[in-house]
């Protein structure tokens, strides 16, 4: 009996009632004969105790599908709710609290997922949204929320960093080529300085060379004046004596 | 809409109401018997520009999650505004078994402004005509967003 679901229990104890009042009424006839009165009383009594029978399953009906959320809810499921069911009676208000229940867990499931998943594709403006959660799921969104922004703060602060060092980076890299080409420029300036150092040299060579010839014409132009002003006071004399 | 609740709805994946919760019931002023097998529409406000539907529709059809500013329409003909957020649901399997939509309060400020360009949005709608009636109201959303420099994502939910 122990084992038996309580709709079945309750069918049994049911049943049994109904079998009894079915014997009252027919021992009633058999040993007293048929009156009205006890007859409709007692078939009363039995349609009462069937229609009770119909209506504990119509109202037990609900603790099947309770049982089954509350499996998906610890299977990690949120998505079932129970509908239908009255608002008033002890099985339907639990029915609607089970539904509160639900209309705050997966509302938060789904809202963890969403901002997480935005975040991870960087886009930082998709905080939770606590408005209409209770108690810990509320507190625990806006908790996230300061959490999604110090990651959006952190994730600045990152992209900051990472362009002061592509700056850096640029600088350095420019700096190597500075002073490749300074260094190009510093060759180029010796080997200018070879050419002018060999320049200077044959220059110099030049110079020696030419300071003998150079004495051989000042020796001409020497002599050219003098014998041109020899010729001239020649001419003067010339005609001075008649 | 009271800040410590929000109403939350289920639909099958044709959009027909397969749950709502106790502040859904008392919003929208109908029984949860005439509401389970209901169109959502059946709360939909006159007022509501048709791009915005589109738009979320559009949204979630592709599997993405969807806010926007909706004016529902209670039996009684009272309106009330939500945010609304709208998500597919999975089976196990990954199949689309329907949507879940909760709706919260909005932000005062936010219905200031988003009163003001459904306004216009409708106007715009009813002055192309059935046929172009939600590309000409699409078009002063995204010039607005184009304007604003933001996402829709972002406009909505920065109020």
């Amino acid at each position: 009996m122990n084992t038996l679901s309580l709709q079945s229990r309750y069918t049994i104890f049911a049943s049994g009632f109904n079998f009894l009042l079915l014997a009252g009424i027919v021992i009633n006839v058999v040993m007293y004969g048929f009156h009205w009165l006890p007859f409709t009383v007692l078939i009363a009594g039995f349609a009462l105790a069937a229609w009770m029978q119909v209506m504990t399953r119509k109202w037990f009906a609900p603790l099947d599908k309770l049982t089954a959320i509350a499996r998906e809810i610890s299977q990690g499921r949120f998505d079932g709710r129970v509908t239908g069911v009255s608002a008033t009676d002890e099985i339907g208000r639990l029915c609607w609290n089970m539904n509160d229940m639900l209309d705050q867990l997966e509302p938060y499931f789904r809202e963890v997922a969403t901002s997480f998943r935005y975040t991870s594709d960087g886009k930082f403006f998709r905080q939770t949204q606590p408005t209409g959660l209770h108690g810990a799921f509320r507190t625990s969104l806006e908790n996230l929320n300061v959490s999604l922004d110090a990651m959006a703060s952190n994730n600045r602060e990152q992209m900051k960093n990472l362009l002061i060092s592509m700056v850096q980076g640029l600088n350095s890299r420019s700096l190597l080529t500075n002073l490749a080409s300074t260094q190009q420029d510093l060759a180029h300036i010796t080997e200018r300085m070879g050419v002018v150092v060999e320049e200077a040299t044959r220059t110099h060579g030049d110079a020696v060379e030419s300071s003998g010839k150079e004495g051989l014409v000042t020796c001409r132009s020497f002599l050219h004046s003098s014998l041109r002003s020899a010729a001239t006071s020649k001419a003067r004399d010339s005609r001075s004596t008649p | 809409m009271r800040e410590d609740d929000f109403i939350v709805s289920k639909t099958d994946p044709k959009g027909r109401i397969i749950y709502g919760n106790r502040i859904f019931i008392e919003y929208s002023g109908y029984t949860e018997a005439e509401l389970l097998g209901a169109q959502h529409n059946i709360i939909r406000h006159p007022d509501m520009p048709r791009a915005v539907f589109k738009l979320l529709w559009d949204t979630i059809h592709s599997g993405h999650e969807c806010f926007a500013y909706v004016k529902n329409m209670a039996q009684n003909g009272s309106y009330y505004w939500v945010l609304a957020n709208v998500t597919p649901s999975y089976d196990l399997d990954g199949r689309m078994i329907g949507y879940l939509s909760v709706r919260r309060k909005p932000k005062p400020e936010a219905i200031k402004v988003v009163d003001g360009l459904y306004k216009t949005m409708l106007a715009a709608e009813k002055q192309a005509g059935a046929r172009d009636a939600i590309g000409a109201s699409s078009k002063i959303l995204t010039d607005l967003l184009t304007a604003k420099g933001v996402s829709y994502e972002e406009f909505v939910l920065s109020f």
